[in-house]
């Protein structure tokens, strides 16, 4: 086998295949040069490793919004204007038609039930989002600031140094 | 068979919100360890590390393979570091511990491994952090740095030579 070369480090971190790992073995036991190459590599390696892993200042920030119970939509407004179109519909059904009153009733209802799930389902995936983007805006609006700050200093710093040169 | 990160992933395009807790306690210290290490200064890199979570909420419908979470997630964190790099161009780097040579302690051990990080062009640097800290694969980095594996290598190899210089 040729010297390792730039496979050193697939070797290193075992990322060859095992054929070509027990290759590369034989070759480096035998080989003074890629021994030496990779001791030099292992050395800077573990030398890097002696820096410890930082623990995060804080925690991530996560709190998408409590799905409410179907139940406690029914205060709101979309459901009071819902309810108020369908028994309007509802109302005119029975005004104009001879058939089961209470069926078409029901059958309204039921729709109209649907589709307002539908509707504060899709309003509850919205509010998520907008939860998320607004985090995501606060983070932005806080770096900005510090960076204001960042500049604002060093003007002032450089005007102070442009008046000492005066 | 689905990885753990998956099967959560699933749970959170389902409408189960919560569960995206799962993958923030699984990964927020890895990422944050990563970013640190890219940028330097702790605050931000906290800040960074907020964001690119808020992202990858925000975009988890866009992650085509669930099984590489987070390779897509340090790619998300590379993107914010390369940002934040870029916009404090110019700024200098305090000196923390002039005397780094003579580290031993792990708090003057930590310092000079940072310090001489710092020295690394980004990519050199990226790539020396996600294999040697972040123990990632050659294809996993070269997603992330959307570059080919040769050239993952060749910067492990180049920031490595330039490490072995400062660190002796």
């Amino acid at each position: 086998m040729a010297h390792l070369g730039d496979k050193l480090a697939e070797y290193f971190y075992e990322e060859l295949s095992s054929a070509e790992m027990a290759e590369a073995r034989k070759h480096v036991d035998a080989c003074k040069e890629c021994r030496l190459e990779f001791e030099r590599f292992e050395r800077i390696h573990l030398a890097l490793r002696t820096a410890p892993e930082l623990e995060p200042p804080r925690r991530v920030v996560f709190s998408p919004l409590a799905r409410r119970s179907w139940f406690s939509w029914l205060e709101w407004r979309t459901a009071a204007t819902a309810s108020a179109a369908a028994a309007l519909v509802a109302g005119v059904v029975i005004g104009f038609s001879h058939v089961d009153h209470n069926r078409v009733i029901d059958e309204a209802r039921q729709s109209d039930r649907a589709w307002l799930v539908e509707e504060l389902n899709k309003r509850d995936a919205e509010i998520q989002r907008l939860r998320g983007e607004l985090t995501y805006y606060e983070n932005f609006q806080r770096a900005v600031m510090r960076e204001t700050l960042e500049n604002g200093s060093a003007i002032q710093l450089l005007a102070q140094r442009a008046r000492l040169q005066q | 068979m689905k990885t753990e990160d998956s099967k959560v992933i699933e749970r959170v395009l389902d409408g189960d919100s919560e569960a995206f807790n799962l993958l923030i306690r699984r990964w927020e210290r890895p990422i944050y360890n990563f970013i640190v290490r890219m940028i330097g200064d702790r605050n931000e890199a906290m800040d960074l590390c907020q964001d690119c979570f808020m992202k990858a909420y925000r975009e988890l419908r866009t992650l085509k393979d669930r099984d590489r979470f987070s390779s897509w997630l340090y790619r998300i964190a590379h993107n914010a570091c390369l940002s934040q790099i870029r916009r404090n161009h110019g700024k200098t780097w305090v000196e923390l511990d002039p005397d780094w040579g003579t580290a031993e302690s792990p708090l003057e051990n930590r310092l000079a491994v940072e310090k001489a990080l710092a020295q690394l062009p980004p990519d050199q640097r990226e790539a020396v952090i996600l294999k040697v800290f972040q123990s990632l694969k050659f294809d996993e980095i070269a997603a992330i740095q959307d570059a080919p594996i040769s050239t993952v290598k060749s910067r492990l190899y180049m920031g490595f030579e330039k490490l072995r210089a400062i660190l002796g």
